[in-house]
């Protein structure tokens, strides 16, 4: 009962595979070509992939209980030295995660530098933002889990920032922490977000941000720039014209699956192997590096000693050097202001709470600022230049904040210079 | 201007406004309830009060009581607690007995041996707890319960 009729433009193959639901049938030569995006979005997905799985692996030997002989610590004790692979699948794990926080702000870079934040992709650059929040979360309840002295003393700092929130940091805290201090219920509390609640919500979102992919046009591009957009079927203001159903909401006179045979490519094999070769290149990277190098154990936890220096892993070390300066006189001010017996709003408010919050407020707002899109698909387009050296300056902020972070803070946080 | 005239609900208006309350008011009393639900019930119940040795337990000078985390400040026959959690992030802080400062190794904070802030981040003094003696005479501390500086010594 084949009533299909294949063309060249919708082979069988159209009507069968599974991978269409995610990909249009034709792709642009132009958006095949490597400084295309650098395929970060690719490879945040193909390490999304790998911690997955090695994650699941670690489930099955994982104990959430900061029981001493039985529970996590022991449990790393014994992916180390007892589980064959034990080792290699805990590093991959480990270092997939690290990789996969860089490989998304530089993802943001790329979208934030072309231009492919505004109309018809508002949407999914909120998507996005929602996606880099969990995979920070993620990183932060994974980092308790193994029950060692970087990990308890990072989640003292990081529930008592949280705890710095005007009117509900109490609250979050309690609950973060399920309870007082950080114990056996907050072990329990972040290995349930950790493996399940958070990854169900990325899961969700990442679901949502590959198909808006899809039906925002493709990937950003420069012949999109001075057409006007076909009103959206999802929003952005405009219903549906009767019959348009899901098109794919392109600024081009044809959606991607009637782009002409010589600016485009069927994306089977040309886009497929691709995405293979970039999944294959990821798994190799993260298999050599935990090969080189073993994801570190401390001691375990002790509640009762502060190692020296506490330090939080590399990318909330930016976060730290903000929580560790004297904002002098706003230091002293009172929460709320006119109350002098309130609590005093630490530089935990100022640089744990106010500054991160109006940092991702503003780049929530990024595609809300100007009016008319401009510079579509172009880097560093000359009518976005200022926005994006301001931009590139508070990356490079980050940058050396985390630098200094890492490289120059000995014991009691004292600026040294290590080398 | 002229207002519009009103338009007369209809049934199927009324129940898609209906409708949509109800799911409103649903969503929000489940939120309510799992809200509730993983807020902790006892918040400060444990950790707030530590039993700890006879007096003559502690040595002249500063003890620090891993249990507890506080140190205990000796002189002679007069007693004195002070909280060794860091007031900026939690962090517990290390006596450090030539400059007689309290320090913190989380991000540098110093303290007197009273408490009080002598560099930051920290913003508010380490606390002075209560201190008492139970009917053993062993010290009695409340971790949650933190007096005046002036009543900080206790004389045994
Ligand atoms: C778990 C994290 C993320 C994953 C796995 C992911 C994945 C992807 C993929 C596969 C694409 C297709 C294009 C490409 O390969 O570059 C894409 C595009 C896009 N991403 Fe992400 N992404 C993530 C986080 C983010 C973040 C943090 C933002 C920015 C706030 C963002 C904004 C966008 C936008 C606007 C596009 C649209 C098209 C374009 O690049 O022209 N994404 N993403
Ligand atoms: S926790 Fe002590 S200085 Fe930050």
């Amino acid at each position: 009962m084949n009533t299909i009729t294949p063309t060249p433009d919708r082979p069988r193959s159209a009507y069968r595979n599974f991978y269409h639901h995610l990909h249009p049938l034709r792709i642009r030569r132009d958006s095949l070509r490597p400084a295309a995006t650098f395929g970060l979005g690719l490879i945040a997905v193909s390490l999304v992939i790998i911690i997955v799985l090695t994650g699941l692996l670690l489930m099955f030997h994982y104990v959430p209980s900061t029981d001493p002989t039985a529970g996590a610590y022991a449990s790393m004790q014994d992916l180390r030295w007892i589980v064959p692979f034990g080792r290699l699948v805990r590093a991959m794990h480990r270092w997939a995660a690290h990789f996969l926080v860089l490989v998304v702000v530089l993802h943001l870079a790329s979208v934030f530098l072309r231009g492919a934040f505004q109309v018809p992709r508002r949407t999914n650059w909120l998507c996005g933002l929602g996606l880099l929040l969990l995979v920070l979360a993620e990183s932060f309840t994974g980092y308790l889990l193994p029950w060692d002295q970087l990990a308890y003393w990072a989640t003292v700092v990081a529930s008592n920032i949280a705890g710095a929130v005007p009117l509900l940091g109490g609250w979050l805290r309690q609950v973060l922490l399920g309870g007082s201090d950080v114990s056996q219920v907050t072990l329990v509390r972040f290995y349930a977000l950790h493996v399940f609640a958070l990854p169900l919500l990325m899961f969700i979102l990442l679901a949502i941000h590959l198909w808006r992919v899809r039906i925002d046009g493709g990937l950003a591009h420069r012949s999109e720039n001075g057409v006007s957009v076909y009103p959206s079927p999802l929003g952005e203001g405009a219903a549906p014209a009767a019959g348009e159903g899901l098109r794919p909401r392109t600024p081009e006179p044809h959606p991607p699956t009637r782009l002409s045979e010589d600016s485009s490519l069927p994306t089977w094999p040309h886009l497929v192997l691709r995405e293979a070769a970039i999944f294959l290149a990821c798994l190799a990277v993260v298999a050599a590096a935990a090969l080189f190098f073993d994801a570190p154990l401390g001691e375990p936890a002790n509640p009762a000693h502060a190692p020296e220096p506490a330090k939080a892993a590399w990318y909330f070390l930016g976060l730290q050097e903000l929580v560790s300066y004297d904002y002098g006189p706003l230091s002293r001010l009172h929460w709320p202001p006119w109350n002098s017996a309130g609590p005093v709003l630490g530089p935990e408010f100022w640089g744990g709470v106010l500054l991160p919050f109006l940092l991702f407020t503003a780049l929530c707002a990024v595609p809300y600022l100007r009016a008319k899109p401009c510079g579509i698909g172009i880097y560093f387009a000359l009518g976005r230049r200022w926005s994006c050296i301001i931009f590139l300056a508070a990356l490079l902020t980050i940058a050396a904040l985390t630098f200094v972070g890492y490289f120059l803070r000995g014991p009691n946080w004292i600026l040294t210079w290590t080398w | 201007m002229t207002d519009p005239a009103p338009q007369p609900l209809s049934r199927r208006g009324f129940l898609q406004a209906a409708a949509v309350g109800l799911a409103a008011v649903a969503t929000g009393l489940a939120a309510f309830m799992a809200a509730r639900f993983i807020t902790p019930a006892l918040p400060h119940a444990q950790l707030s009060d530590f039993t700890l040795d006879l007096p003559a337990a502690y040595p002249e000078g500063q003890s620090f009581v891993p249990t507890a985390r506080i140190f205990i400040e000796r002189r002679g026959n007069r007693f004195r607690c002070l909280s060794a959690e860091c007031t900026h992030l939690g962090c517990i802080v290390a006596w450090n007995a030539p400059r007689r400062e309290f320090d913190c190794p989380c991000h540098g904070s110093v303290f007197t041996a009273d408490g009080a802030v002598l560099k930051g981040p920290a913003a508010r003094p380490l606390p002075v707890l209560r201190l008492t003696r139970d009917a053993g005479g062993r010290l009695l501390v409340q971790r949650r319960t933190s007096v005046a500086p002036d009543q900080a010594w206790i004389t045994i």
